[in-house]
């Protein structure tokens, strides 16, 4: 029996070769395009409201730097020729370019607003729903005034709004920004000083109780070490609380040296030990 | 007809017969060598003839290509049903103490997964205020 059905096979194969063909042609491309559907499905789509945050910033900033291209390229060529189509084609530019940049400080307070969800005000002096509503309605003026924008007439307006715009960046959208950002980092210190103090405890609780006799004064003196680590967390993160009070969040931010400076680097390099500290008198339980 | 004259034409017959056998003679009775045509080594002809014939090559051949193709689109569809690595909060710490320990406790285990949760925090302290510079945006318009 499986002799015919071979013989039928062969048989098949050389009496329609071109259907065969065809056949493995079909296959193939049923292959290619479920290869395709799992790339896609692999490729990295944002998951997160923060990615998503991060994805829109970035294209925003990608089309402004375009805006901006047609911008200077119709500023030069009606500074060349300086006739009507010209000075209408650099209006148009110029307009466009304002819009982009009301869409680039929106995204980007987006998400330094998203970014701040990441982490637990609760362990800070700050409150996040102060912060956030100051994002929020510094985005909404952003939004009037990219309506105001996009109703522009002339180039000469563009030339005024574009100064009225500044003016507001400056004075109002960079130094929330700054704020936000400095108090989310803090709000980091905060929670992750927390974090270990509630462990140290947790641990020591538990410790003190299953450590063998024989382990004692191990245990004491990582009980000495972890309160040294306390204390010192809880002197500079508070000392960085007083640094961000003195500064003066709220005065003018200069567009072109635009830089936010606060740093807390190296209180955020003190908690890096502890995680070992932490897990070290577990080892002897 | 009579008998001398039919045994006659069968001899002649007889030696025709027997003169077919022979190569052809020139007229000066040398043998003439039989011609031969060129028949090359790689005739098309040949090769698509003998192929014709072979049947269990092409067979396998076409056996073995969808065999591959099945496979390929097997391991594909493995590789991309695999999940992207997510942030475990309940590690399987082994515990590394001098004597056997007995179950771990519910306490320990909950210690353990704060602790994960610690430091991943920790590990994410790479986000800070740095990575979130301001736009850079010119708004010195001049015409």
């Amino acid at each position: 029996m499986p002799v015919s059905i071979a013989n039928r096979l062969q048989t098949t194969v050389y009496r329609s070769p071109k259907r065969l063909t065809l056949i493995l042609i079909v296959f193939l491309v049923l292959v290619v395009g479920s290869q395709s559907t799992v790339v896609n499905s692999q490729s990295p789509t944002p998951t997160t409201p923060l990615e998503k945050a991060r994805d829109d910033y970035t294209f925003q900033t990608s089309k402004h730097q375009e805006a901006r291209d047609k911008y200077l390229a119709a500023k030069t060529n009606h500074m060349a020729f300086n006739t009507a189509t010209s000075k209408n084609e650099a209006f148009l530019k110029t307009r466009e370019y304002l819009v982009q940049t009301h869409n680039v400080f929106i995204t980007y307070l987006l998400l330094i607003d998203e970014r701040s969800n990441k982490y637990d005000w609760g362990k800070g002096p700050f409150k996040k729903d102060d912060a956030h509503k100051k994002i929020q309605d510094e985005v909404k003026s952003l939004e009037n005034l990219r309506t105001e924008a996009e109703n522009l007439k002339t180039l000469e307006e563009t030339v005024t709004y574009a100064q009225k715009l500044k003016g507001h960046v400056e004075s109002a959208t960079l130094p929330i920004a700054y704020t936000m950002l400095s108090q989310t980092d803090l709000a980091q210190l905060f929670e992750a000083q927390f974090d270990f103090t509630d462990n140290a405890n947790k641990i020591e609780t538990y410790a003190k109780e299953k450590i063998a006799p024989k382990d004692n004064q191990l245990f004491l003196n990582w009980q000495s070490e972890v309160q040294s680590s306390k204390e010192e967390i809880k002197s500079k993160t508070e000392a960085k609380q007083t640094f961000f009070n003195s500064l003066n969040l709220n005065s003018r931010i200069d567009m072109g040296q635009a830089k936010f400076d606060f740093n807390t680097d190296k209180e955020r390099a003190m908690f890096t030990p502890t995680i070992n500290l932490l897990k070290e008198i577990l080892t002897f339980i | 007809m009579n008998d001398n004259s039919s045994n006659l034409m069968e001899g002649g017959i007889l030696a025709e017969e027997n003169l077919s056998d022979q190569p052809p003679k020139k007229a000066g009775n040398q043998e003439l060598k039989p011609t031969r045509k060129f028949v090359p080594k790689l005739d098309i002809t040949t090769i698509k003839n003998r192929l014709s014939r072979l049947k269990k090559p092409r067979l396998i051949t076409v056996s073995a290509t969808f065999i591959v193709l099945v496979v390929s689109f097997a391991l594909l569809a493995a590789f991309g049903s695999k999940k992207p690595q997510e942030v475990t909060l309940e590690p399987d710490i082994l515990l590394t103490s001098p004597k056997p320990t007995p179950a771990v406790s519910a306490q320990v285990q909950q210690i353990y997964q704060d602790l994960a949760r610690y430091e991943e925090k920790i590990n994410g302290f790479s986000d800070s205020i740095k990575n979130y510079p301001p736009p850079k945006v010119d708004l010195e318009v001049k015409f």
